[in-house]
């Protein structure tokens, strides 16, 4: 692997700040992949979750960005537009930098937290959207989320619960506690829901992985498409992993590189193959 | 907008700098920031990149970088001699990029420890809660790895035991590399004035006679394995004007 890192500056009017990952050995295959802020964290990423990917997936063909959100890490505060309108705008200027400099024809981007939601919120209209890796983004609770985390203990099934997903989240935690901050933006469910059918219907490849941390809303693998499912559509393009074992920022480096490599397989096989 | 430009420097580019240049009426100073490691260098980068920007508007030249094996940086590190000399590159490409003769350096943490190499004495040292030995900078994230693992709660044994032993905070372990860093013991450079920021009294331990000490009441939980970003006001504003 020779991926080489080029600090960029993404849009000098804003001063939108970041990293591109090339491998000139790797032969191209078009995509465009913008990695997002997890939180406050800057565009390394949660213990360098940013770098490994951004770089490993340059090895793949691919052109990776990961990009300093503005007001994040080393991009300046935009002070001409909202928190919405600046969101958007940093995703299709990240966008249109990639198409035009590196010739980029499909793009994928990736959020964990409040990446995820950036995605859902501000991302669905990229021209040549072709995929988007969400990390514990949104769900809400269903039926079959109650039933499935808290049935077992009605019926005292407490054997079963030491074997499965029972010593899940401790009530009050939520997702992005380990950076500290309340970072999640989240509409109505209908609304929320909505984005991803519109995802689902451009085409758009999903890969919504959840872990543990995320226990407080999300439960059981299969309950985004159960969520999607009761608005009146069938996901087609939505691929939705539960991980139990990991922790929201995938502190442990042996499954933050399992995580990496699920990326690599999907994308190749969903977006770039 | 502030000017900053990012770029990779020393042997082999290995090196991912930040250099953010004097503003106004430079005052021809300039001033090298060293990170802290581990999830120390997540909670601090936005503090330290507020305080390059507050010294670039002051009329410093300010450089941050990240250790080889660190951050944006290529490479892996296999000793920490390794960042010992990184800090030499960085102070030398500083000198070159903004022309000073006269440099002060902003260390933190385990940042301190990496100062020992530096090739010019230097003007103003300023530390925030130095930790100056390697032995007891690895036992601390060793420990903060168990609370780290320990928050898994569906881990299985075997799995608890593996990547108590072979992870430290969110990197694989290189056995190499933590066993330089237990055998490492900091030595503070030349300095005209040596000046330590202080959120704890048992950070003071390492710190010479002459050292000039700052206690400020900012609570700063460098021990926690999260990576809650630390943005304590008096600490920068004490950095800052220390210079």
């Amino acid at each position: 692997m020779s991926a080489v890192d080029i600090p960029t500056i993404v849009d000098s009017s804003s001063g939108l700040f970041g990293i591109v990952s090339k491998d000139a050995d790797a032969a191209s295959n078009g995509t465009g992949v913008i990695i997002l802020n997890s939180g406050i964290l800057h565009r390394v990423g949660p213990y360098r979750l940013h770098v490994h990917l951004g770089r490993q997936l340059a090895s793949d063909g691919c052109i990776s960005l990961r990009l300093d959100q503005s007001g994040k890490g080393d991009s300046e505060v935009r002070t001409d537009a909202g928190r919405a309108e600046t969101a958007r705008m940093d995703l299709h200027v990240a966008a249109d930098y990639l198409r035009n400099t590196y010739q980029c024809t499909r793009f994928v981007v990736i959020g964990l937290c409040s990446g995820a939601d950036d995605i859902l919120n501000y991302a669905t209209d990229i021209p040549d959207l072709a995929g988007v890796v969400m990390l514990d983004g949104y769900a809400h609770r269903n039926l079959s989320y109650y039933s499935h985390r808290f049935l077992p203990k009605i019926l005292r099934l407490s054997s079963l619960l030491k074997r499965g997903r029972g010593k899940g989240t401790l009530a009050g935690e939520r997702v992005g506690e380990d950076m500290g901050v309340n970072i999640r933006e989240w509409d109505n469910n209908e609304t929320m829901v909505s984005r991803y059918v519109a995802l689902d219907k451009a085409g758009v490849h999903n890969l919504s992985i959840f872990t543990s941390d995320s226990s407080d809303y999300y439960y059981y693998e299969g309950q985004l498409h159960d969520i999607i499912r009761s608005s009146g559509h069938h996901s087609q393009h939505l691929d939705e992993r539960l991980t139990v074992k990991a922790k929201h920022l995938y502190p442990i480096a042996e499954q933050r590189q399992e995580l990496i490599a699920r990326i690599r397989e999907w994308l190749k096989e969903k977006v770039c193959g | 907008m502030h000017s900053i430009e990012a770029f990779y420097f020393g042997v082999d580019d290995a090196l991912f700098g930040t250099y953010t240049p004097a503003e106004g009426i430079p005052k021809r100073h300039g001033v090298l920031i060293c990170q802290p490691l581990l999830q120390e260098f997540y909670k601090t980068h936005f503090a330290l990149r507020r305080t390059a920007v507050d010294l670039a508007a002051k009329g410093y030249d300010v450089l941050r970088f990240d250790y080889v094996g660190t951050g944006d940086s290529q490479g892996d590190c296999d000793n920490v001699a390794n960042w010992v000399d990184n800090v030499a590159t960085a102070m030398t490409e500083l000198t070159q990029l903004a022309g000073t003769t006269s440099n002060s350096v902003i260390a933190v943490r385990f940042g301190a420890a990496l100062l020992s190499n530096l090739p010019q004495p230097i003007e103003k040292l300023i530390l925030w809660d130095p930790i100056m030995d390697g032995a007891a900078y690895m036992d601390d994230a060793r420990a903060a790895q168990q609370r780290l693992v320990r928050k898994h709660r569906d881990l299985d044994a075997a799995e608890i035991e593996r990547f108590s032993n072979n992870e430290l905070i969110g990197a694989s372990i290189n056995p190499a590399l933590t066993q330089s860093i237990a055998e490492h013991r900091g030595q503070l450079p030349q300095a005209r004035e040596t000046h330590c920021v202080l959120s704890a009294d048992r950070y003071a331990r390492w710190l010479p006679d002459s050292a000039q000490q700052l206690n400020v009441e900012s609570q700063c939980p460098w021990e926690d394995a999260d990576l809650r970003m630390l943005y304590p006001h008096d600490v920068i504003t004490a950095l800052e004007s220390t210079l």
